[in-house]
């Protein structure tokens, strides 16, 4: 036998009633609530997709404009670095210059100061100065030795040569630090002199000394 | 009461959620917009600040480049020609005549300068250099004067080692002296 789903009975409770027919009959009702959040949540959703629209907007103006600009002073731009190109080919001309003359001191002013700290009783008979390669792991560094030798009426004419050498800024040099050794042979029985040998290594390897405060 | 009538009694909720999936389905398609806009823009942003910062570094380059370009043809006019040894020898010959000194070696090095050479620690890119050994026979007051005269002659030289003995007696004022010259090239 057909029915519609009209006609069909509900389900028998024992209470007698079919809830789904019934009014509702709550006090507060709840029914906005689900429409409220639901509402609230697409609007949250819409505003994010919005929101996100008008900046993508924004970006796209910001860049053509950027683009524009970047388009404009491309032809200067590229005049620019062509002339700082030129300028750094030809000032490597002024590298090498600088590069060649990279010493601490020149030999004449050199010879000149090392004289000047020469005690009376002391005497040259070789001055000699040598460049050399020194190598640290893979760094490579120019050192310079300026050996002296001669003789000296008084040995203690020696120590004073040294500490003189020692103390005077002859021998500061922009991140070079120098150190002193010196040697003194067997005495000479007929002219009673001592023949000595004062070395002075000039090297970035060695630290340089700190200049003590004047005061 | 069936599914239909559910969907009848909430009709926002059904339009809500509509929008809803409207939007989180934009958001996955589009995602990835604003950062490649935002990436895109800072990429701009460096390259504006490059060519503003070019076009400050740029400012007065052209008059410092003429005047740096009239300072290095002044150098190539001092700079000694490799291929002319002769000419070069001489030239330290002549300086008999200018000191009071005898001058008995004057010996090209023809091996690579160590220092100023290929992988040395001053390379030199645009120039070669000449190494000469000299030996001289003068007094002090000569050889410092030539040691002088070497540093500020027309070529561009540097004495970079030298040997200074005394010879002759006590009271000798006599030296010899070998000198280790480089001196600035043309590229060869």
């Amino acid at each position: 036998m057909a029915s519609s789903s009209k006609d069909i009975q509900p389900h028998w409770r024992p209470n007698f009633c079919n809830t789904s027919a019934l009014p509702d009959i709550k006090v507060v009702r709840t029914n906005f609530m689900i429409n409220f959040v639901c509402v609230v949540v697409a609007l949250v959703a819409l505003f994010f997709v919005l929101e996100r629209e008008y900046r993508a907007h924004g970006l796209i103006a910001e860049v053509e404009r950027m683009d524009q600009q970047i388009q404009e002073v491309t032809p200067s731009n590229e005049l620019a670095l062509k002339e700082s190109e030129a300028f750094k080919s030809v000032s490597s001309n002024i590298i090498d210059i600088e590069n060649f003359y990279d010493a601490p001191e020149t030999m004449h002013a050199l010879i000149v100061k090392v004289s000047k700290l020469r005690p009376e009783g002391l005497s040259f008979d070789q001055f000699i100065v040598q460049e050399t390669l020194g190598k640290k792991g893979s760094k490579v560094y120019v050192e310079y030795k300026i050996t002296l030798a001669g003789d000296v009426e008084d040995p203690i004419l020696l120590s004073d040569f040294k500490a003189a050498v020692e103390n005077s800024d002859v021998f500061e040099f922009e991140a070079r630090g120098f150190k002193v050794d010196e040697s003194l042979m067997a005495r000479n029985v007929t002219t009673g002199i001592f023949p000595y040998r004062l070395s002075i290594l000039i090297s970035p390897q060695i630290p340089v000394k700190e200049k003590k405060a004047e005061g | 009461m069936s599914k239909i009538d559910i969907i009848k009694s909430y009709p926002l909720v059904i339009v809500s959620l509509v929008i809803t999936l409207t939007c989180v389905a934009f958001t996955f398609f589009r995602g990835d917009r604003i950062a490649t806009l935002e990436a895109r823009e800072t990429a701009l942003y460096e390259q504006i600040r490059l060519i503003e910062k070019n076009k400050i570094n740029v400012n007065g380059l052209n008059e410092d480049l003429a005047s740096l370009k009239e300072v290095v043809g002044g150098i190539e006019e001092r700079l000694f020609d490799p291929e002319q040894r002769a000419v070069n020898t001489r030239f330290f010959y002549s300086y008999e005549d200018e000191f009071d000194m005898v001058i008995t070696k004057v010996a090209e090095d023809a091996t690579e300068d160590p220092v100023l050479g290929k992988k040395g620690p001053n390379e030199l890119k645009q120039y070669s250099v000449l190494t000469y050994y000299l030996s001289v026979k003068t007094d002090f007051h000569e050889f410092l004067r030539f040691l002088h005269t070497l540093h500020t002659d027309e070529p561009i030289m540097r004495v970079s080692e030298f040997q200074l003995f005394k010879v002759g007696g006590k009271d000798s004022e006599s030296l010899e002296a070998q000198i280790n010259v480089r001196v600035l090239a043309k590229a060869e």
